[in-house]
Parts: structure tokens; C-alpha cells; sequence
């Protein structure tokens, strides 16, 4: 059932220039909870991740954002349906400056107060290196940046590719337990990866199994 | 000698005042052009990038010649009184730096484009924001561009012979006096001036160079 918090994926096919289809025939709806995306590296996680998050456009098919067919709509609708989607590449890039600088990004664009800057920080574990510059970070320490800087303006879809992967194990549960934490205040996040993550099952909506460009299974929970 | 001197240094500042008019011009449109080309990743954006990197090779003396029948007074743009002026050599400059810098910046932002456009764009920037974000993030291989540009028109010659008319005390930049000078067998002023240009250029390029080495350890 189509709802208007929902990001629905109608038949989506995608491949890059001329070369063969990356993703094949994919519909998927993702709503409030963790959607999982599962899959071996090359299966197409990354590229459905950002079709999903409306940074590539479907060279057949639709994106739906509540209920917006996303493509057609005109550019200063698609700016305002954008800003409410987030996507965290697996080696997030940071721009040049502090870590501050980076969370405070998504907040000054759009003119929010920066207050929030440092709870997040504090949240994220990034909360004593807000000065350092972040070409003196750790892959790890760069993830968790950027995980802060997506969650710090309170978007409705969160896309996390490989969000787990630099990261040690303290951090990794932290991680996982800032996503249970945004999930049950009703923000839709979408993780994709290639590990077994041990989600609390009630925040859990959907596994989406994927293999070769298309989506094998789809396991329900709610 | 003391009048030597002078004449070294008046043509020097008029060599890097009208090559730094035409940089500035230069920028002006190929900075927004290539924001443009890199942001719109289809045939035509390609198709123009592979022209621009063409005319990189252009012979300067067919430019000039282009420009010259374009400002003398018979031709379409007579009636404006540029030719034989530095605006008509830095306008020719411009033009021939254009390729230069809109090919240097396309091929070197392109990779920046992708992790730094995304970037601003899925964390809520506009277009127009992602592309203030380009640029600051590219600032230095923007600034290897910009000197590259100002390197070649500095150091070219056909433009500013055939539109400059070479002048003395007006059009007389240092290539054009070098040029004279040697014809005329005054080998100590022509020897002075390539000195100096030897400088200027290498002093671009060392610049050049050691922001390639920052950009690099970034």
C-alpha cells in the first residue's frame, strides 16, 4: 500500500552509459523502520541505494517519493523532496575544515540554527575532535563523521551504504544503536550491506536480499 | 642604461596588465562553462569538451588573423575601434587561453565532481550551492588552471602582433618586442626581455607545480 511517507520503487531498471543493466526490474517501498538490504559486493546495493535516494535517475521505471513520481516533477519540487533524503557513501567524502564544519554543513544550506552541532557530535563519538581537521581523521573517524552530518538535520529517509565497514567494534554497536534509536522516532533508514547486522527485530520492516541486479527475497516484519 | 631599465619595466607591467585582463576575461566564461559541461554528462558536454581540447593546439597567428578581420574596420566588429589596442590583444588572449582552462578544469574536477557533487546534493545543497561547494573544494586545481592560462598568454605571440600592431609605449608587450628587437639585431634589449619572460614563466610554473604538490597531499 502506497503512503505519503514512503519512497516507493516502481519497476526500476539502471545501468551506467551503455553498459548492461545494473539493476533489473527492481521494486521495492521503504517506509519508517530499517530496510536491509542484503548482497554480495557487485549484486547492485549501492546503485539501488542511489537511485532510492534520488542521485541517479532510472533509465526505466519510477521513484515515487510521497507520491511525487520524483523525475517528473519540476526541478524546485525536486529540490524540496531531496531535502529530505540523506545518503552516506561507504568512503563518505568530507569537505575541507573541521569535523564542525562538516556536521554543520547540511544546517547552514539551510539556514537551521547550528546548536544541534555538538549534541550530535557528542552522540556520534566525534564530540572532542570537532576542531581537528578532517584530513586528520581515520577512515573510521571519517564515517562516523559523516554519519553525524547526515543525521544532524533530522531527514525523513536515511540511505547507509556499508555504514559498519570502517568502523571497530565499540563504534559498530554504537552505530547500530544510534539507528534503532532514529528508527523508533519514525525516520526511514535503509542500510545496505554485505554483513549480518544484529538489528532489535521490532525496528527491522523488510531484508531485501539482493543478487546479479535484482531482488531475490523479501522477508517482511511489520 | 637607467632608460633601459624603465623601458624593461614599463613593457613587463603592460605584458602581465594586459595578459591578466585577458585571464580575467577568460575566467569570467570558462568557469561557468565548465561547471556547466561537467554537471551535464551527456554527448553534447562531451562533444564540446573534445573541441575544447582540439583547439587547445590552435596556431596563435591564425587566431590573430581570425581576430584581425573581425576588428579591422571593414570587418563586423570595425566600428568598435579595438584593433591595434591592448583590449583587442587581451580579447584575443582570452580566447585563446578559453580552451586551456576550460580543458584543464573539466578533466581535473571530474572526479572531485562526483564524491563532492553528491555530496552537497544529498545532504540538502541546491544546484547552485553544490556548485559553490565544487569550487571551493577545487580551489587549487582551479588556481593551476588560472596559471596555466595566464602562462600561455604571457608567453604567446601571433595575437598580440597581429591585433596589437605592437606599438611602442601602448601595444609593446614582451614577446612582440622580442621579436622586434631581434629583427632590428638588438640582441642585449631582446636578451634582457627573454630573461625576464624566462622568469615570469618559470615563477607561473613553480607555482603551478607546488600547488599540484599541496593538491596531491590533501
Amino acid at each position: 500500500m502506497l503512503t505519503d511517507k514512503m519512497i516507493t520503487l516502481e519497476n526500476v531498471w539502471f545501468s551506467y552509459e551503455n553498459e548492461h543493466y545494473v539493476l533489473k526490474n527492481i521494486s521495492l517501498s521503504i517506509g519508517e523502520g530499517v530496510t536491509v538490504i542484503k548482497g554480495p559486493n557487485g549484486s547492485g546495493k549501492t546503485t539501488l541505494l542511489k537511485i532510492a535516494s534520488l542521485l541517479l535517475k532510472p533509465k526505466k521505471g519510477h521513484v515515487i517519493v510521497e507520491g511525487t513520481t520524483f523525475w517528473n516533477a519540476s526541478r524546485s519540487v525536486r529540490e524540496k523532496l531531496r531535502k529530505k533524503v540523506v545518503y552516506v557513501h561507504e568512503k563518505p567524502y568530507l569537505f575541507k575544515g573541521t569535523v564542525y564544519d562538516n556536521i554543520a554543513y547540511p544546517l547552514k544550506i539551510r539556514g537551521y540554527d547550528l546548536s544541534r552541532v555538538v549534541d550530535v557530535a557528542k552522540e556520534f563519538g566525534v564530540g572532542k575532535i570537532l576542531n581537528t581537521n578532517v584530513n586528520e581523521l581515520s577512515a573510521g573517524m571519517r564515517q562516523l563523521v559523516a554519519l553525524a552530518r547526515a543525521f544532524v538535520f533530522k531527514p525523513k529517509y536515511v540511505f547507509l551504504d556499508e555504514p559498519l565497514a570502517n568502523l571497530d567494534d565499540e563504534n559498530k554497536s554504537r552505530i547500530i544503536r544510534i539507528i534503532e534509536k532514529y528508527a523508533k522516532k519514525g525516520i526511514a533508514i535503509v542500510v545496505a550491506t554485505h554483513m549480518n547486522i544484529n538489528f532489535r527485530k521490532e525496528i527491522v520492516s523488510k531484508i531485501a536480499f539482493m543478487n546479479n541486479g535484482v531482488i531475490v527475497k523479501v522477508s517482511k516484519y511489520k | 642604461m637607467e632608460g633601459l631599465y624603465q623601458e624593461v619595466l614599463a613593457i613587463t607591467l603592460r605584458t602581465l596588465w594586459i595578459s591578466g585582463t585577458a585571464t580575467i576575461l577568460a575566467i569570467s566564461w570558462s568557469i561557468p562553462l565548465s561547471l556547466i559541461l561537467i554537471s551535464s554528462k551527456n554527448r553534447i558536454s562531451i562533444f564540446i569538451q573534445d573541441l575544447f581540447n582540439a583547439l587547445i593546439s590552435l596556431p596563435t597567428v591564425v587566431l590573430g588573423l581570425a581576430l584581425y578581420l573581425i576588428l579591422s574596420k571593414s570587418g563586423p566588429l570595425g566600428f568598435l575601434g579595438l584593433l591595434y589596442t591592448p583590449l583587442a590583444i587581451s580579447i584575443g588572449q582570452s580566447i585563446l587561453i578559453t580552451p586551456i582552462l576550460v580543458s584543464i578544469i573539466t578533466s581535473s574536477f571530474q572526479k572531485l565532481r562526483d564524491e563532492v557533487w553528491e555530496t552537497a546534493i544529498t545532504l540538502g545543497a541546491s544546484e547552485f550551492q553544490a556548485s559553490i561547494a565544487l569550487l571551493r573544494e577545487g580551489t587549487l586545481l582551479l588556481i593551476r588552471a588560472i596559471l596555466a592560462g595566464f602562462n600561455r598568454a604571457v608567453g604567446e605571440l601571433g595575437v598580440a602582433l597581429i591585433v596589437g600592431g605592437n606599438i611602442k609605449g601602448f601595444t609593446r608587450v614582451l614577446t612582440t618586442t622580442i621579436a622586434l628587437e631581434l629583427t632590428k639585431g638588438n640582441f642585449e634589449l631582446a636578451i634582457y626581455l627573454g630573461i625576464v619572460l624566462l622568469t615570469l614563466s618559470t615563477i607561473v610554473t613553480v607555482a603551478i607545480r607546488s600547488l599540484g604538490i599541496r593538491g596531491a597531499y590533501r
